[in-house]
């Protein structure tokens, strides 16, 4: 590694020398192709400096070799077999499962509103109020608070006037559709998140106790 | 088909493997021939980690106790690599640990002249004897004084007698970074142990020629 203040050519000089020790001890354990045994052997036949170093590198390993290991201080055989650790922490287990269930309860509710959206409250958005009941509330007024008699409302409407997007538009709101939806919305997202954070928690949890086998 | 009926002497004599089978079929006996045939490699990986007899032991015992819990996952390979590798991760635990206390080293174990006797072997004389814990002695000291990372490759492998791969796998380093360290800490232990190796004659007198 380049160490502050080193030149590049400093550092390219250490590097060189660092693989060319690593090559000797390499030869030394005997782990060289048979090319680089035959280069480092080359190298030897040339340099007594390079000879003096491999006879040092190899009276080191021979001597650290030939030193015994130190004993055990004693038997590290198990007198009994140790809990799984799945067992141990309990808090941890209890917790896990606790999570588990708030999660599986929070998608379960997502999975409720969202169909409940689709199937029942979206089929009610788009229903059309009684023919009856449109009539009556957008039947014009004659100007006394009276509705006025058909014959006199069909004088009223041309024809293109009388599409339902025109009437169906507007009761939309004053029936309170929008605003169902929009709840629904904001409660499918408030389980969206709260399933996925508690979710998270979960794997979290369930990831911490594996650690310390590894 | 079930596991052949084994009595304690066929533990020691039973390939790793089949005792490993064994134990993660619930054999307690199989799983301790496994820890008796490598716990000296295990303590000596955390001593040379730990440079602490005590926590050496403890970090042992408990990487047993690991290998004992997660021996359902071993599928295969070298199984001293792996039990060494867990080993190896408890003993960093421990050097990561706010509570480790450093008050006794192994080069204050070592300055102490060797208080257990543990690196006598009884079949030497007691002259013999003197002499090879004074030239472990200094071995360990020597060692004990090389960065953590250079002095658990080499007594890795030059100890332990393991090959670079395995090294490689129980330090989970690179095979490259395995020969840097060991041959910077050769270099360095050349220098410090030039003394003993001359008064023991395993270094060539300067005048000898090549060859």
């Amino acid at each position: 590694m380049k160490e502050r203040g080193d030149t590049v050519l400093g550092w390219l000089k250490r590097l060189t020398q660092d693989n060319y020790h690593e090559r000797l001890s390499e030869y030394v354990d005997g782990r060289l192709s048979a090319t680089e045994t035959a280069k480092v052997e080359a190298q030897l036949a040339a340099s007594d400096e390079a000879r003096t170093e491999v006879a040092e590198l190899r009276a080191v390993a021979d001597l650290l070799h030939g030193t015994p290991m130190v004993e055990a201080p004693r038997s590290f055989a198990l007198s009994h077999a140790p809990l799984p650790l799945a067992h141990a922490p309990r808090q941890h287990r209890q917790g896990l499962r606790g999570l588990s269930m708030a999660t599986a309860a929070a998608v379960l509710a997502l999975v409720v509103v969202t169909s409940a959206d689709i199937a029942g409250l979206a089929g009610d958005a788009t229903d059309t109020p009684t023919t009856g009941a449109v009539e009556t509330a957008f039947a014009p007024e004659a100007g006394d608070g009276t509705l006025m008699d058909a014959s006199k409302q069909e004088s009223l409407f041309t024809p293109a006037e009388v599409q339902p997007p025109v009437i169906q538009e507007a009761p939309s709101n004053d029936l309170g559709f929008v605003e169902e939806s929009t709840v629904i919305d904001w409660l499918r997202l408030s389980l969206s998140i709260l399933a996925g954070a508690l979710g998270l928690a979960t794997l979290v949890l369930f990831w911490m106790p594996a650690r310390p086998l590894t | 088909m079930g596991l052949p009926i084994m009595t304690t002497p066929d533990y020691n004599e039973a390939d790793d493997h089949l005792l490993m089978q064994r134990a993660q079929g619930g054999d307690l006996a199989a799983f301790n021939a496994i820890v008796e045939r490598h716990q000296k490699h295990a303590y000596n990986l955390a001593l040379s980690i730990l440079r602490d007899p005590s926590a050496a032991e403890d970090a042992t015992q408990e990487g047993f106790f690991s290998a004992y819990r997660a021996m359902g996952r071993f599928n295969g390979g070298n199984l001293r690599s792996w039990l060494l590798t867990i080993v190896a991760n408890r003993c960093r635990d421990v050097l990561r640990s706010p509570q480790r206390k450093r008050n006794s080293s192994l080069e204050a174990f070592t300055e102490a002249g060797d208080p257990g006797g543990i690196w006598r072997d009884p079949s030497h004389t007691p002259e013999e004897a003197a002499l090879q814990n004074e030239t472990v002695n200094t071995v360990h000291a020597a060692l004990a004084k090389l960065p953590e990372d250079q002095r658990l490759i080499i007594s890795l492998v030059d100890l332990q007698g393991m090959d670079y791969e395995e090294a490689a796998r129980i330090t989970n380093v690179s095979l490259g970074t395995v020969k840097s360290r060991l041959s910077r800490g050769r270099d360095r232990l050349r220098t410090v142990l030039r003394p003993i190796l001359e008064l023991s004659g395993d270094l060539p007198r300067p005048d000898e020629g090549k060859g």
